[in-house]
């Protein structure tokens, strides 16, 4: 079941004309989604502030490439999804040859939330998801984190859309797995 | 029961004040824009004269106006009255031709040439026919 948040209001027309109070509310909604996706995928706090920073500065001076301005958040997090990128291809720590290249399932379930962990399983899940390999770690992450759709993860990571859907299947499916072994 | 996206947020609630921190000092960086209209350009221009120009010497500026309102105030008093609020003066063309052509005989007579005559009006040019025109001989 697909679900579609309604979109929101966001200022970005007046961040266009270079209103300060205008980042400011656009910073402010996407600060903490953007450094729990960068702390998440590098691993390291200092980084992940650089990475947050660096994506702001960026934004504020490449907004001009944004066509639509309802898709501001899904442009942000792809400069921030590139700065992870370009930080974890410095850190050489894994390796793109553990991508699971499966054929995309045909059904999906996409609501973050249909997902639900137990207390005594949180730690568990946050050890699987820092196994999972890092293209399936970014997807399940922007999935969880900032509710995008998979168009929308397709356009964050620059990845075809059934690699999306496999990759997000797959990750989904280990995480279940792991959390019934868990009850078990 | 939490969702993932609860697990994720509560786990860096700890940088919340960092992260307000780097966004106060990325959006002080910004420059603002200027995006007024463009017919608030003159009065900003003014302003800005007015602010830069006027109110760091605003006494110089006083007694300069001071100085120059008594000025004019003088010049009115010890001004003759202009010509055209002399009674009886006739300002039309044709009494301005009259005083010109006396004037003129007044100062021929007063230098002694007799010779000046009156300028005979100019009379209306009519086209004639070329074979009523005097000839003349072409030089060789």
């Amino acid at each position: 079941m697909l679900v579609v948040a309604a979109p929101e209001q966001l200022p970005v027309a007046q961040a266009r004309a270079g209103k300060p109070e205008a980042w400011d509310a656009l910073f402010r909604r996407y600060q903490k989604p953007l450094y729990v996706y960068a702390y998440e995928m590098v691993h390291d706090e200092q980084a992940s502030l650089d990475i947050v920073q660096e994506t702001f500065i960026a934004a504020t001076r490449h907004l001009g490439s944004l066509r639509d301005d309802a898709r501001f958040g899904s442009w942000l997090f792809g400069i921030a999804h590139q700065k992870c990128l370009q930080r974890w291809r410095k850190q050489d720590r894994e390796s793109l040859a553990l991508e699971e290249l499966a054929a995309a399932p045909e059904e999906f379930e996409t609501d973050p939330a249909d997902l639900l962990i137990r207390r005594e399983q949180e730690v568990e899940f946050m050890n699987l998801l820092n196994q999972l390999p890092w293209p399936q770690r970014s997807v399940l992450l922007l999935h969880f984190i900032a509710d995008f759709s998979l168009d929308e993860i397709a356009m964050v990571t620059a990845t075809p859309l059934g690699t999306v859907k496999s990759r997000l299947h797959y990750a989904r499916r280990a995480l279940r797995e792991l959390l019934k072994e868990k009850v078990q | 029961m939490k969702t993932p996206r609860d697990i994720l947020f509560h786990r860096h609630r700890a940088a919340e004040s960092k992260l307000n921190a780097l966004r106060h000092e990325v959006v002080a960086q910004l420059a603002p824009v200027a995006t007024e209209r463009p017919d608030a350009l003159p009065w900003r221009v003014a302003f800005t004269l007015w602010r830069e120009l006027i109110l760091p010497a605003h006494r110089i500026w006083a007694g300069l106006a001071c100085a120059w309102v008594l000025l004019l105030l003088v010049n009115s008093q010890l001004a003759p009255p202009p010509r055209a609020t002399v009674a009886g003066q006739d300002d039309s063309s044709m009494a301005f031709w009259q005083r010109y052509q006396e004037e003129r005989r007044f100062f021929a007579e007063l230098s002694g040439v007799a010779g000046i005559k009156a300028v005979p009006p100019a009379q209306p040019f009519t086209p004639r026919p070329r074979s009523e025109r005097p000839f003349q001989r072409r030089p060789a």
